[in-house]
């Protein structure tokens, strides 16, 4: 039997986080620090008429809600069909093993463009490359999204975003 | 040694391949007969005779037997992917057994790692 992950999302202040406890509605990239189940038209990122703005940074970890019998999780890659959802639009990704409040500035974790074909390993599993999971309940570092939108950007987009893991029997 | 094609092998439902290790006295299928998995480091490496991926359509799609000679190490997992759309009108998983071999030559460490698809195609993959 497969194992069985979640992609959770964590939001609000570092000293009193929102931890949201099933597979997220989504990953939107948002205006405002909310989880999962909000969308880009309620909370839209507004183009700047010079420089960037930039989304709130989107946490999240990936949860291992049933091993399934397997031994371990490891090897957990992130990545997506594009880093350019639309014209004038970047997303970024970066991993940390520890949480801390969103931003709406340019964030310091994610900071490089999000890969768009299979990386090595890029969200680590106790704060080292090699790490693995083999408990119900374990959880990944946690990975930031964030979308920095410039002068040139047009409305709307999506991507795909994947996550590749290895699991040992 | 053991006849591998005089094992039962019991397939649980969703999997299209599993491993079969034979040694030179018995053989040991991945899948028990309640679908539990053997783990892979249950696997005797030492002592394995040969290692080999069957498929549960045996007429259709061949047995691929692992080189596990001269020093190569087993590898087996399985590779899983997620993926959704950043608005979440799309999920969707895939995982397919991932296996091959890695030896050491002249110091230099090479890794063989084949996909096993559901429909017997074998595709060799990078990492």
């Amino acid at each position: 039997m497969a194992a069985t992950l979640h992609f959770r999302v964590t939001y609000g202040p570092s000293a009193d986080p929102t931890v949201e406890t099933t597979d997220a509605a989504d990953l939107n990239l948002l205006s405002a620090d909310l989880g999962s189940g909000e969308t880009p038209a309620a909370y839209p990122i507004i183009s700047p008429d010079e420089g960037t703005n930039y989304s709130y940074e989107r946490w999240f970890r990936v949860y291992v809600v049933d091993m399934g019998g397997s031994s371990r999780i490891q090897n957990l890659r992130i990545y997506a069909d594009t880093a350019t959802p639309s014209t004038g639009c970047t997303i970024k990704y970066g991993d940390s093993p520890t949480y801390a409040t969103p931003v709406a500035t340019a964030s310091t974790i994610a900071t490089s463009n999000i890969p768009i074909s299979l990386p090595s390993e890029n969200l680590y599993i106790g704060g080292s490359a090699g790490g693995y999971m083999d408990t119900n309940g374990d959880a990944s570092d946690y990975g930031v999204l964030q979308l920095s939108v410039s002068s040139t950007a047009t409305v709307g987009g999506n991507a795909q975003i994947s996550l590749v893991y290895d699991e040992v029997a | 040694m053991s006849d591998l094609f005089e094992i039962e092998a019991c397939f649980p439902e969703n999997e299209y391949w599993q491993w079969v290790e034979v040694y030179e006295d018995k053989v040991i299928c991945q899948f028990d007969e309640n679908g539990v998995s053997r783990h892979f480091h249950d696997i005797d490496q030492d002592n394995l005779v040969k290692f080999v991926m069957i498929h549960r359509d045996p007429e259709q799609v061949k047995p691929l037997t692992i080189p596990i000679t001269n020093g190569r190490r087993l590898i087996h997992f399985y590779r899983g992917k997620k993926l959704m759309s950043i608005d979440g009108t799309e999920k969707r998983f895939f995982r397919a057994p991932v296996v091959g071999y890695q030896e050491t030559k002249n110091g230099t460490n090479f890794k063989v790692l084949m996909m096993l698809h559901d429909n017997g195609e074998v595709v060799v993959i990078d990492d």
